[in-house]
């Protein structure tokens, strides 16, 4: 049989996606709970979501650390015992502090649930903060810092941010050695009695979800006192107002980290979808603009990477990439180039066309297995936003059209007030 | 437990088809049985790069990414040591696209010299992105060649120097494709919500047609056995001391490779492991400090890697990583540890089972190293390690004459 290797098969336009059903639940004390019952394994996550991030404190290292310290010892278990039970039964205890929400993470086989909750519930909710892991833990963190300020790229990240929020909002403060030192105890632990208790939490739960699952979680959450949400701090974001990139020699590096960006808007945003969309082309996926250009067409770089960032107080758009020290001014020139070209020419159908399927292809994997599923709905559930979200999502992908995209560049993406940041040399 | 289904095309390509019907995506998964130790010498990181090169246009298909895009897919790669793995997911409707995509470039690449320059460029920003502009990124580049002097496991996937791949020819990339990239040295993996029989068609219409390729033998050269303990100190501007020590290990389908695994996770695997608890809690001597396996499929490196607390000595790091290896080799761990560790490897097989991709991924490799089924066997392989084998595999592991180490003194 032959067969004409020109002719590409017919392949179908994603249009419909079936998002899995989202169960809400009340626990008996009013805790949300969102379940997302599926998958072939027997497994469960267990994820809590608090208001707890880094937005919360101006202490650069309190949230991150607060969650951190939960399983280093309980009122009844020291920080050993309860290592030795995650490990025992094979699961996994994820502390993972962003920075608007702190998500605390419990991820076990089905037949461990029980015996692991025990433990977790017990973590999260009764920890003590001893004093000598706290200070083993912030020697580790401050070696493993000192190791971070050898990188350019975490160079690049930390005074992009500072230039982008300002120096002030927790969104922009940059981290330096000394917080190693004067981060104490008792901040610690005021953080997590503010922070850390049930009228702050909602659950998230997924993979084999079974009324015994449920039962089990409203046993113990659902017994738990409800307190009133505290208010995030309403700190001003206040940007830089000089826009000439910043330069952060390193002597000795054979690459540049360059970042730069600019202030959107977020998830809440009728507009931030077809933003999102936007940035896609420019930098979002394999075959966007920047990475044909200054990576298949002149080599400059292993990779280049622009994102539409959503956050409670801000939106923004940022572009990464580590490019060949020599070629750094070009490839910033480039960035901007690309950004003007979005501004006066219209996208092509053909283009426009690939990234439709490619952002549908995408959204169909971001609902593969159930783990994914919850991570997909932690990233709108803590803007007060569901699934519908996604189907608002999936209806803009399809009937975006060019010029629609080139007033979106028009309107946000000011080149001449771009955040630029390049660590390495310039 | 992971069912599938087999079937072998007259050329040689192996096929392996995976039902589940929970995911709207299909995973395909395509390996090649070539990987950095099939290198020359002198022509290191020359698998990796032609990876790169994979994605440069095919014969008949001018962009490879592009259709795949339109198609609503994703796809990447990677190169080991061992192996190179091509993989995609796509929605289930279009599945045909990744055939039309694989097939192609697997029948024969449309190289040019300005496509090879590039990707030369690339690749170079990507080895210094990743082992000359971090620090201590060179460790694997120094740990290897200490560690082995015969067998090309010597090199990192990356390949010896950025010399090397600046200087591939176009002939020596073409000769590469034709050596290596064949059906016969090849295994697909088709998993998700798909019907046997449908791709089975499927892979005899577009890959059927590819001709077996002459693919040499592989012989490669036994690293004889370790006489005496090696060390290389080398004076970096990093800001902690660190010592990296290498002990050769059986290969991945050795009998003690599951006991090795296990004194990997005794060691070092959960915050309870005895080097977290001892050596970076209670006697904080280390800020960091991990022992894992490569796992390789020739006989591999069980890897212990520390960064020195300030203050700490290299002699009072080393000895203490030595007393706890001592003791794995002196005393019997306790059924409740053991018990523990196993609890562990066989939860991570389960939760390595969610992912779509993953299932796939594991049975192209399961199905490389003898027989896809093996993948179901794995959870009792670990159960029936015992106390005492785990004692007796560490007497022959940690040998004091079979160490290399690693130091970086920090300037």
């Amino acid at each position: 049989m032959t067969i004409d290797r020109t002719i590409a098969p017919a392949y179908k336009a994603v249009t419909e996606i079936n998002f899995p059903q989202v169960k809400k639940v009340i626990l008996t004390n009013g805790i949300p709970v969102y379940v997302l019952n599926g998958g072939t394994q027997e497994v469960v996550k267990l994820d809590i979501m608090v208001g707890a991030g880094s937005l919360y404190t101006t202490k650069k290292l309190v949230a991150p650390l607060t969650g951190l310290m939960l399983n280093e010892g309980t009122t009844s278990k020291t920080a050993h015992q309860l290592a030795e039970g995650f490990d025992y039964y094979g699961a996994y205890f994820q502390p993972n502090t962003e920075k608007d929400q702190a998500f605390v993470g419990l991820v076990t086989i089905s037949r461990y649930f029980e015996q692991t909750l025990l433990l977790f519930f017990e973590a999260l909710n009764e920890s003590i903060f001893p004093e000598k892991e706290l200070q083993t833990l912030l020697e580790r963190r401050r070696q493993k810092f000192l190791v971070e300020m050898e990188k350019t790229s975490f160079l690049a990240r930390e005074a992009f941010n500072e230039k982008l929020f300002g120096a002030q909002h927790p969104y922009g403060i940059k981290t330096i050695e000394a917080f190693y030192h004067e981060t104490r105890r008792d901040e610690l632990l005021a953080f997590y009695k503010e922070h850390y208790h049930a009228g702050n939490y909602s659950l998230i739960l997924s993979g084999k979800i079974t009324d015994e699952v449920l039962k089990l979680v409203d046993q113990y959450f659902g017994a738990l006192p409800k307190q009133n949400k505290p208010q995030a701090a309403a700190q001003t974001i206040i940007p830089a107002l000089t826009y000439e990139p910043v330069v952060i020699e390193k002597a000795g590096a054979v690459q540049s980290s360059i970042r730069c960006g600019l202030l959107t808007v977020n998830k809440t945003h009728r507009d931030y979808i077809k933003l999102k969309m936007l940035t896609t082309i420019l930098g979002g996926y394999f075959g966007s603009r920047l990475m044909k250009n200054i990576r298949e067409e002149k080599g400059y770089t292993y990779g280049i990477h622009g994102m539409q960032v959503s956050l409670q107080q801000a939106g923004y758009m940022a572009i990464a990439a580590d490019v060949k020290a020599a070629f750094t001014r070009e490839a910033h020139h480039e960035i901007i180039r690309e950004m003007e070209k979005l501004k006066s020419e219209p996208v092509s159908e053909t283009e426009l066309q690939r990234v439709r399927n490619y952002m549908m292809g995408e959204m169909l994997q971001m609902f593969d297995g159930p783990f994914s599923t919850a991570e997909t709905f932690k990233s709108v559930v803590q803007f007060g936003l569901d699934f519908d979200y996604y189907e608002q999502m999936r209806q803009a992908i399809l009937s975006v059209n060019a010029q629609e995209l080139m007033e979106l560049a028009n309107k946000y993406y000011h080149s001449n007030k771009l955040t630029t940041v390049v660590a390495g040399k310039y | 437990m992971i069912t599938f289904e087999k079937y072998t095309l007259n050329n040689g390509l192996r096929l392996i088809v995976h039902h589940d019907e929970t995911t709207p995506v299909i995973a395909f998964n395509l390996l090649y049985d070539v990987g950095a130790r099939d290198e020359k010498p002198d022509k290191t990181g020359f698998a990796h790069l032609f990876e790169h090169l994979m994605f440069e246009g095919s014969k008949n298909i001018p962009n490879y990414d592009t259709p795949l895009q339109q198609a609503g897919g994703e796809n990447n790669a990677f190169t080991n040591n061992n192996f190179t793995n091509y993989y995609i997911t796509l929605p289930k409707e279009n599945l045909e696209t990744a055939f039309w995509l694989e097939s192609d470039r697997m029948l024969e690449l449309a190289l040019t010299s300005e496509k090879l320059e590039i990707q030369k460029n690339v690749v170079v920003e990507e080895f210094k992105q990743r082992y000359l502009n971090q620090p201590y990124g060179d460790w694997n580049l120094l740990l290897r060649p200490l560690a082995y002097r015969t067998h090309p496991y010597q090199w990192p996937t990356i390949g010896k120097e950025t010399a090397h791949i600046e200087g591939a020819t176009l002939q020596e990339v073409n000769d590469f494709f034709y050596t290596h990239y064949a059906p016969n040295n090849a295994i697909l993996v088709v998993a998700g919500n798909v019907n046997f029989e449908e791709v089975k068609r499927l892979t005899e219409k577009w890959f059927g047609g590819i001709p077996k390729r002459k693919v040499p033998q592989r012989n490669l050269p036994v690293e004889p056995e370790q006489q005496e303990a090696r060390e290389l100190v080398v004076e970096r501007p990093v800001p902690l001391d660190a010592v990296y020590q290498a002990y050769p290990m059986v290969a991945r389908q050795h009998n003690d490779y599951y006991v090795t695994d296990l004194i990997s996770d005794l060691l070092s695997n959960g915050k309870s492991a005895r080097l977290n608890q001892r050596l970076v809690k209670e006697q904080k001597l280390f800020s960091e400090l991990n022992a894992y396996i490569t796992g390789d499929n020739d006989p591999g490196l069980f890897i212990i890697h520390g960064n020195l607390n300030q203050g700490v000595t290299f002699e009072q790091a080393e000895k203490a990583i030595r007393r706890e290896l001592d003791l794995l080799i002196q005393d019997e761990v306790s059924d409740y540890e053991l018990q523990k560790v196993k609890n562990k490897a066989i939860a991570n097989l389960i939760f390595s089972e969610i992912n779509i991709l993953n299932k796939a991924m594991n049975l192209a490799y399961y199905e490389l190293l003898g027989d896809a089924a093996a993948i179901n066997y794995e959870a009792e392989k670990y159960s029936n390690v015992t106390p005492q084998r785990v004692k007796e595999v560490a007497q022959k592991l940690f040998k004091t004459t079979h160490c290399s180490t690693l130091k970086y003194k920090a300037l």
